[in-house]
């Protein structure tokens, strides 16, 4: 039945594929029988032409305008002839007070004489057009120029005088037949635009020209078609395009507007537009009557819920003085979830603990004091049609148990050039407390180095080969661990993920990058490799500093993953479907 | 109405004659076919543009020497056939982007084409069929003129296919009844124009077709 079907589709491609289009060719078997010449006007003063128009008449079944193939012939050339410079069948007229006959000829076909008379006309006035105009550099003006003769005929004369520039480095002016006086600007600055009517008595008359800076054309906006997830924000740029051919970044210029075609499903606030709910919107930068436009879609789905997590609370308690890292996590319209600490308004409803966001979607709880009465309120909030998500933290003070510090990560060895995050546990008297962001962390001996700032706290990057003492100090007391670096050589890059297997546009999903030692030895490296995706519009990551190899889907289509580490490279194909 | 009345009665005789044999004749035959054909309005091409040939409507026919498949055959079920076909038209009108123009002569397509039909049994007395052929033609362009004016005086043997449907109807154990149609065409025929000018001709054709065959 296949074959069949198959035989039949052919049969019909084939049948649909035929036709003829509307010919191109003209019809040059037919004979050429009569010629007939005409023109608009029979009489024009000297010094003026005139255009002329031969129609063929081919056996009687066509006529076709043959004015450029025909032999154009003057009788007395002497009082009016067709110039070499002109175009087939432009006759102009010498001599006052005479006349010609004026014939075409094709194949052997003569056409009927036309009796063209050179009238006793003279010039009274010629005026040019436009006066005094401005012209923005890089730009042409045509100019056209218009004879009185006595009697009051008026007669086009652009084509019959002569233009010429004051200032030709300012702006030229062309005398050739197609594009006579056609200016062209070339800097900015005034000239004296002249037209001559060179036939006795001349006439002359000029104009003022005055190049001016050169005016936008055009505004492309970049990024083009973009996807963005619903409540981040991307900062867009104006590339524009002038008149002299030249071009600039003009994102920020002052006479720019920015503006969302949808402002429920995209604000601009001046380039940076934020994405608020899905759907599209046309992105704008415009400047007078010149504009550019991106079309945004906006994917994720629409925020339904906030939800606030403290990392290192134990049942959302924070002995005194530590701190923990604050993720509010949104859940959308289309049943997915992800990190939004970065677009929310994070607060405390009182000073027993402080709120302290950092870029991207790190953000910091501090417990400051134990609260006399109810838990201290933290609160994440986003536009008024979300309810905010809370949290209540509980701050207590504990006592540090003697020896109370360790450092679980112990005899730990790592490959040059690579890290590990080293974590300290308090054990309080209460229970037990992670204070890695809290702590005091240091070096002992060795050439590793310990981070001691915000999120880079604990992680040891590897020094020279040997070992290391890293010691971590809170409460006065001091834990130590030792850590080896290894001299390894790196064999292969190998990037895994976790679920979701296939991602949706909001899904986040965390990939982590294994290397694997000719030695044998596995380390993570997720944290020392140099990711990419491909494809932005794809996939994107969520916090490329605060969280490493967390990718989450923007819009359905596969990106290529990329990690490089150490001249190895590996990569993982991201599909997101909707 | 007399006439109608005939030709309906002629029809059902025929049938009624014929009812009892499937069209399933397996081994050699030969058959002749004639018809009708209709050569589509044809695009040409010559270095001064594209201009458009129309003809009229011509008769045509074919001689067919074949082998048909016995049924259940395990290269299937069908026939091959080696098929000559003349088809001869008279140029009708030209076409340039002047308007359309009288034009006369003659365009011949002498084609020689290998055809495999495959066929669709059932208990039905019909049999429908459908194949392609594959084979090559000599387009022969006689004393074509525009106007009067020589147009071209020139032939070329051209790459030729054709896509062919229809319905077989068992008569009697050796001899089918083959109503068919047939999409023809060429490869685009070169031939010199009258000033010895090379142009390009298109070449496409409808056939409906009428014809015996006979196994033996």
């Amino acid at each position: 039945m296949g074959k069949w079907l198959c035989l039949i589709v052919t049969f019909l491609l084939v049948l649909t594929g035929c036709g003829t289009d509307t010919p191109t060719r003209i019809n040059t078997l037919t004979p050429l029988t009569s010629i007939v010449v005409t023109s608009a006007v029979v009489s024009f003063p000297a010094g003026t032409s005139i255009q002329l128009t031969a129609t063929g008449d081919f056996s009687g079944l066509f006529t076709r305008d043959i004015t450029n193939q025909v032999a154009w012939r003057s009788a007395q050339s002497f009082n009016a002839d067709f110039p070499a410079d002109f175009p087939p069948g432009r006759i102009k007229a010498r001599e006052r007070n005479t006349s010609t006959t004026v014939t075409a000829v094709l194949d052997g076909i003569t056409s009927d004489e036309l009796i063209l008379t050179i009238n006793d006309a003279v010039i009274t006035a010629l005026t040019v057009e436009p006066l005094l105009p401005s012209l923005p550099l890089g730009l042409s003006q045509t100019f056209t120029a218009q004879g009185t003769f006595t009697g009051g005929i008026t007669f086009d004369l652009t084509k019959d005088v002569t233009w010429s520039s004051f200032d030709p480095t300012v702006a030229t002016i062309s005398n050739d037949f197609a594009s006579k006086g056609k200016a062209t600007s070339l800097k900015i600055g005034s000239t004296e635009i002249s037209a001559k009517f060179e036939t006795a008595p001349t006439a002359t008359a000029s104009t003022t020209l005055t190049v001016t800076a050169a005016t936008l054309s055009t505004i492309a906006v970049n990024p083009v078609s973009p996807s963005l997830l619903s409540l981040t924000t991307q900062a867009f740029t104006a590339k524009g395009t002038f008149s002299d051919g030249s071009s600039r970044d003009i994102t920020t210029e002052t006479g720019i507007t920015w503006t969302s075609s949808d402002p429920a499903v995209a604000r601009a606030t001046a380039n940076s537009i934020t994405a608020l709910t899905a759907g599209t919107s046309t992105i704008n930068a415009t400047d007078g009557t010149v504009s550019g436009t991106s079309v945004l879609k906006v994917t994720g789905g629409n925020l339904t819920n906030i939800a606030l997590t403290l990392d290192k609370a134990v049942n959302n308690a924070l002995i005194k003085g530590t701190r923990s890292r604050v993720t509010a996590r949104g859940t959308f319209s289309n049943n997915t979830s992800r990190d939004i600490t970065g677009a929310v308004t994070l607060g405390v409803d009182n000073t027993n603990a402080s709120v302290t966001p950092m870029s991207g979607n790190l953000a910091w709880v501090q417990a400051a004091e134990v609260p006399t009465a109810a838990p201290v309120k933290i609160s994440a909030s986003y536009g008024a049609t979300v309810l905010p998500g809370e949290i209540s933290l509980n701050v207590t003070e504990p006592t540090l148990n003697n020896s109370g510090l360790s450092i679980p990560e112990q005899s730990l060895t790592l490959a040059s050039g690579t890290s590990a995050r080293l974590s300290l546990k308090g054990s309080f008297s209460s229970g037990t407390q992670d204070l890695t962001p809290i702590a005091d962390w240091a070096v002992n001996s060795g050439t590793a180095i310990v981070g001691n700032v915000g999120l880079d706290k604990g992680r040891v990057h590897a020094g020279t080969t040997g070992p290391s003492v890293i010691r971590a100090s809170y409460g006065g007391q001091t834990a130590t661990t030792t850590v080896t670096v290894e001299p390894r050589t790196l064999n292969t890059l190998t990037i895994s993920a976790v679920t979701p297997a296939t991602m949706i546009p909001g899904n986040e999903k965390q990939f982590k990058v294994e290397a694997l030692y000719t030695d044998g030895t596995r380390q993570d490296v997720t944290e020392d490799v140099a990711w990419t995706i491909s494809d932005s519009n794809i996939a994107k990551f969520s916090d490329s500093v605060a969280d490493p190899g967390l990718v989450v889907a923007v819009d359905i289509g596969t990106a290529t993953l990329t990690v490089t580490f150490d001249g190895k490279v590996d990569t993982e194909n991201i599909t997101v479907s909707q | 109405m007399k006439q109608t009345r005939s030709f309906l009665f002629l029809t059902v005789l025929f049938f009624a004659m014929t009812s009892t044999s499937w069209a399933q004749n397996p081994g050699p035959y030969i058959g002749l076919l004639v018809g009708g054909q209709f050569l589509a309005p044809a695009e040409s091409s010559d270095s001064l543009g594209t201009f458009n040939l129309e003809y009229q409507a011509a008769p045509t026919g074919s001689v067919v020497l074949g082998w048909e498949l016995r049924p259940g055959s395990n290269i299937g079920e069908g026939r091959v056939e080696l098929e000559y076909t003349r088809r001869s038209n008279r140029l009708d009108q030209a076409e340039f982007s002047d308007g359309k123009v009288s034009a006369d002569g003659e365009v011949t397509a002498d084609s020689l084409l290998i055809n495999t039909f495959g066929v669709y049994r059932s208990k039905s007395d019909l049999t429908p069929y459908l194949g392609a052929g594959l084979g090559i033609a000599r387009i022969t362009a006689a004393d074509l003129t525009v106007t009067g004016q020589p147009l071209s005086d020139d032939d070329a043997l051209v790459f030729a296919y054709q896509f062919g449907a229809g319905v077989d109807i068992g008569l009697t154990e050796s001899l089918t009844l083959d109503l068919g149609y047939r999409l023809f065409s060429t490869a685009k025929a070169k031939l010199k124009e009258a000033n010895g000018e090379e142009f390009k001709m298109e070449y496409l054709s409808h056939s409906a077709m009428l014809g015996l065959r006979w196994s033996f």
